[in-house]
């Protein structure tokens, strides 16, 4: 995920990211108050809840192969 | 040079000195031309005889030369002025009549001197005057010629001719001229504007409004005089007025009553302490129209509100509380939303 912040004019950080380094075509683009730390902050918060919403975009990891137990 | 046997001269001096042995000394004296040696001859005093053969002079010889040198002792010109006498001859150089000149001018001078004719009676008897009247006569002539040289033209004279002509009752008399020195005397200590303040004047008069700020002005006149031409009369406001007033006026209303146009958009939200945008998907639902947020946790609650919402300020939403908000899909406006405590989790609807 990469994303970029943008300090506003009203006080507020324009937060974007874009999941293209990881295959997916998704973006997405929030607003916090505060500055650049605080938006920083919030930018897992947001990742989080993108890809929860947005899980079937992403690809799940392979199920790990049940050991072979030996009888 | 004589080739002197030294050691014969010694011997021949014996024991005397070499002073003692005078003509002995020439008695023995040697000389050589080259090929043989001989002996250098002497008369009978002991003095060396030279022979004439030699190239030198005999004596009577020598006496005829001196008498020739003093003759010209006194006569002979010195380098300085034979370079005179050079010079003034090459100045002479091509200013010397030839011979055949000198020739012809005698034979003329004869023929006149002989002859009876009129012609050279008259040249011979002629009184050519004397050099200093002559160079009076010069004097007078060369005054003339410069006097003449020094006069106008007939092409200046007519100019001027013609530049007085073009005068002629122009020029005014007497009587105009003091009424004109009165004048002027009369405007004497007048409080004129200086050169500096007409020069001023000058320059305001020559920079009025240029063309193209008329032109503006003109524009913004003819805008102005439009916009009276094409307001209603007052006959028309009345009527209107008349129209609103009695209910006989019709309206028809646009736009259209605030309902769900397109796909809603669901999706979770982390509510923390900072307040941040509430929407369903990647971002603000653009024309949204409605906008629900339901708190699904047991104990906390959040605000809801402009950007600036803290936790005690905005639209408190409760512990498993609902908020919807119609929205104007005309007006992008966004919703923030903050936790009163720690981070929760809320359901968010956008249609």
């Amino acid at each position: 995920m990469i994303y970029e912040l943008s300090p506003q004019a009203d006080s507020t950080t324009r937060i974007s990211v874009d999941y293209r380094d990881e295959g997916v075509a998704l973006q997405g683009t929030t607003h916090v108050a505060g500055d650049g730390d605080a938006a920083r902050a919030y930018v897992a918060v947001f990742d989080r809840d993108l890809r929860m919403n947005y899980k079937r975009l992403f690809p799940t990891p392979p199920a790990p192969e049940p050991e072979e137990v030996e009888m | 040079m004589a080739d002197i046997a030294l050691g014969q001269l010694l011997h021949t001096a014996g024991d005397n000195t070499l002073s003692q042995t005078d003509g002995a000394l020439h008695g023995y004296m040697r000389g050589t031309d080259g090929t043989a040696t001989r002996t250098i001859k002497t008369d009978a005093n002991g003095n060396i005889t030279i022979s004439p053969d030699s190239g030198l002079g005999t004596e009577a010889t020598l006496a005829a030369l001196e008498v020739l040198l003093t003759s010209l002792d006194g006569k002979v010109a010195t380098d300085a002025k034979l370079e005179a006498a050079r010079a003034l001859l090459a100045s002479l150089d091509g200013k010397v009549a030839t011979e055949a000149k000198l020739e012809a001018v005698r034979t003329l001078v004869a023929l006149a001197q002989t002859n009876t004719s009129d012609i050279f009676q008259a040249v011979k008897l002629r009184d050519w005057g004397k050099e200093a009247t002559l160079a009076n006569a010069k004097n007078v002539l060369d005054a003339i010629s410069a006097a003449v040289a020094a006069r106008a033209t007939e092409a200046t004279l007519e100019s001027a001719n013609q530049a007085l002509a073009s005068l002629d009752g122009k020029v005014a008399t007497d009587a105009k001229l003091e009424a004109a020195r009165l004048l002027l005397a009369s405007l004497n200590g007048k409080d004129f504007a200086t050169q500096t303040t007409l020069a001023a004047v000058l320059a305001k008069l020559a920079d009025p409004a240029t063309a193209t700020k008329q032109d503006a002005a003109k524009g913004v006149l003819d805008a102005i005089s439009a916009a009276v031409a094409a307001r209603a009369t007052e006959a028309t406001l009345a009527a209107v007025k008349t129209a609103l007033t009695d209910g006989s006026q019709k309206v028809q209303l646009s736009g259209s009553k605030v309902r769900i146009a397109s796909a809603p958009a669901t999706g979770v939200k982390t509510v923390t302490g900072t307040a941040a945008e509430v929407f369903a998907g990647t971002s603000r639902k653009p024309g949204r129209s409605r906008l629900e947020i339901a708190n699904r946790h047991p104990a906390l609650a959040i605000r809801v509100g402009p950007a600036g919402v803290t936790d005690t300020t905005g639209r408190s939403v409760g512990p498993l509380a609902t908020l919807a908000l119609d929205m104007d899909p005309m007006s992008d406006v966004p919703i923030y939303a903050v936790s009163e405590a720690g981070a929760l989790t809320v359901e968010v609807f956008e249609a």
